[in-house]
């Protein structure tokens, strides 16, 4: 197959676009610092801040840069190619590990009649990578009941590996391996995921019109949260989240993003491209290949094809942590599989722009360091400046007060909150112009919701900081964080498990607070919006973890779920009672 | 109602059947490789130098 051809005249335009802005955002950041901290001549510590500072400033300036490219809608009225018969071979696939059966298979339940009544025949097929060999044999009782009461022997499928090698990465190989013959193409699930029958059959025909795509993501929407942390996420994940994945499939171009689920393959590229070998050494840099779908992306580009996300494809749909100490616990494993794509960044015949998504994802994690080093330079600078000298001429008559820069660092200040704000702002205004209110409770509603989910990242911003910088400094060290199995739905935390979890935070505040206002009390009142949170980390981490009622964050999903999540929530119900057939039956039918 | 109070374990009798496994039909997948040669350049030598020290403690 061809090499990726190189990036259109467009893409390479908004590349360029970003990459200046990003540029002249952090230039002016430096220069305003530099402005302000060298008035009493230029020091090391001058020199360390100035340079953190533009490291930071281009890391949000990033954030931003994709969410203005995003802004502007795709263009309206192009037809989605039908599909074509005969229909070729597809399944999907449904890695689990250690999952509520019920749960899950209410899913696949929900699935399978939604591709019927799209009028598809496609598989699926159950992976399980599950050790305990009792919540196996749940899963055989629990599969035995799917198939007795769907009828779908024939069509689904379910296998339990013994060794699992790889996780999630390995699980999916060994079905390519073993059965990737059968199918031409494969929608890769996670086991929260939902997918629409009518999606599925979009992406099917999506992939028949371009023969040279080798997968295709969708953007899943966030469902059933019910805390405040999870509802917030759900809100964002509806209603900021296109914007921004707009932004980030018009500047990837065909070299796009894989997330690892809600994605369709085509099997044929992906058996040629995707073998992953585990690297040499020792987790958390050598082993298997954590974060899998990043590399999975880059190999498929590599081989020259292509890698596309539409994030105007609907019914596609997963869950998410409901609770900080979750979603840490997730952000862990994705930390050290971002960290250990350092060791691919010179990988031969990568496309340029896969070895930059690498870098982007290491600096995702890495930045919180930078932040924090900042912080530190700060202190450091102002503890050792210089006291002002009046008199710096001989025989000067009159003193020379130094120039007031407060308005540099004021500006500054401004500037990277607005660089924090103004993408949401923008989203949230561009919504309003086009009615895209209306699924989120009105525009009053939804500018609500977009002010609550600011006022609650930023208390949590820190939190997450000191989260997101102990995994950094654990990978560093050699630690490998393994990984844990998804505790899904276990949403509410007592105050004893968060003051648990968040007393080190808290800890790091006081002691934080307490030396600045020993050492350099000027700046206490800047560190104040950092500091406070994180005194409040374990009552933070505690409150969010809450049920909230659906006023605020409504998403349209929520006012309207789609079909196959009215589906899941029968077939839930439905396999929660105990089953009407006696077991032998069950399993005679299975 | 989940799966542990609704499922006793002890008394499953459902068996893995044949037909419960996917289609054999096997591809090749061939091992791709992703880590520089030695010869590759300044980045993979960088790369070993700064996470070799930690990653061996």
């Amino acid at each position: 197959m061809a090499r990726v051809p190189a990036p259109d005249f467009r893409t390479l335009t908004l590349r360029t676009a970003a990459i200046s802005f990003v540029v002249l955002a952090a230039g002016a950041a430096a220069a305003l610092l530099a402005a302000a901290s060298t008035e009493d001549g230029v020091h090391l510590w001058d020199v360390v801040r100035t340079t953190l500072i533009f490291v930071t400033t281009a890391w949000l300036a990033w954030g931003a840069a994709g969410a203005f490219v995003g802004l502007p809608n795709r263009r309206r009225g192009v037809v989605p190619p039908p599909l074509t018969l005969p229909q070729p071979p597809t399944v999907v696939l449904v890695p689990i590990c250690n999952e509520d059966p019920v749960t899950t298979f209410a899913r696949i339940a929900a699935m399978d009649g939604s591709i019927r009544a799209a009028g598809l025949n496609v598989d699926i097929a159950i992976l399980s990578d599950t050790r305990d060999d009792l919540a196996a044999a749940r899963e055989r009782d629990a599969f035995a009941r799917l198939l007795a009461e769907t009828g779908g022997a024939g069509r689904l499928f379910y296998r339990r590996r013994m060794d699992n090698r790889g996780r999630k990465a390995g699980n999916i190989e060994d079905f390519i391996r073993t059965s990737g013959g059968a199918y031409r193409f494969a929608v890769i699930l996670d086991a929260d995921s939902l997918m629409e029958g009518e999606t599925i059959r979009h992406l099917i025909a999506r992939m028949q019109a371009d023969p040279k795509l080798g997968l295709l993501q969708t953007l899943p929407k966030i469902i059933g949260a019910r805390s405040l942390f999870g509802r917030a996420m759900q809100f964002s994940a509806a209603f900021h989240a296109p914007v921004f994945a707009r932004g980030l499939a018009r500047m990837q171009g065909a070299t796009g993003p894989f997330w690892g689920h809600n994605a369709i393959i085509r099997v044929k590229a992906f058996a040629e491209s995707c073998g992953l070998p585990a690297l040499n050494g020792q987790p958390p840099f050598g082993g298997h290949i954590l974060s899998h779908d990043y590399v999975e992306a880059a190999l498929l580009a590599r081989a020259g094809w292509k890698v596309e996300l539409d994030e105007t494809i609907e019914g596609s749909f997963e869950e998410g942590p409901d609770n900080i100490l979750a979603h840490a616990r997730r952000d862990r494993r994705w930390c050290q599989g971002n960290l250990q794509h350092a060791r691919l960044l010179a990988a031969p015949g990568l496309a340029p722009w896969s070895r930059f998504v690498f870098v982007q994802g290491i600096f995702a994690y890495v930045a919180s360091l930078f932040w924090g080093a900042f912080l530190i330079a700060s202190i450091a600078a102002a503890v050792t400046a210089p006291p002002p000298n009046y008199f710096p001429e001989p025989y000067q008559l009159f003193p020379v007060f130094p120039s007031d820069r407060t308005k540099e660092i004021v500006t500054l200040a401004l500037g990277i909150v607005g660089l924090l704000l103004l993408p949401k702002l923008s989203i949230l205004g561009a919504a309003a112009l086009s009615d895209r209110t209306r699924g989120f409770g009105g525009k009053a509603r939804a500018a609500g919701s977009v002010l609550a989910e600011i006022v609650l990242s930023s208390l949590l911003a820190p939190v997450m900081l000191m989260y997101q910088s102990r995994a950094v400094m654990q990978v560093l060290a050699g630690r490998d964080g393994g990984w844990p199995a998804n505790q899904r739905g276990e949403g509410r935390l007592g105050p004893g498990q968060s003051l648990v979890a968040g007393f080190w935070i808290f800890a790091g505040g006081a002691i934080a607070l307490a030396a600045v206002k020993m050492l350099a009390p000027s700046l206490a009142i800047w560190l104040l919006p950092i500091c406070l949170p994180m005194l409040a980390a374990p009552f933070l981490i505690w409150a969010s973890s809450h049920p909230i009622a659906r006023g605020l964050f409504t998403t349209p999903e929520e006012t309207d779920p789609s079909p196959v999540i009215r589906s899941f929530h029968r077939w839930q119900a439905s396999l929660s009672q105990p089953a009407a057939q006696p077991k032998e039956a069950l399993d005679a039918a299975a | 109602m989940s799966a542990e109070r609704l499922i006793e374990p002890e008394a499953s009798t459902a068996v893995e059947d044949m037909h419960w496994a996917p289609p054999f039909a096997p591809i090749e997948m061939p091992r791709q490789v992703l880590e520089a040669p030695h010869r590759a350049g300044v980045i993979a030598w960088l790369t070993r130098l700064l996470l070799r020290p930690v990653q061996h403690g």
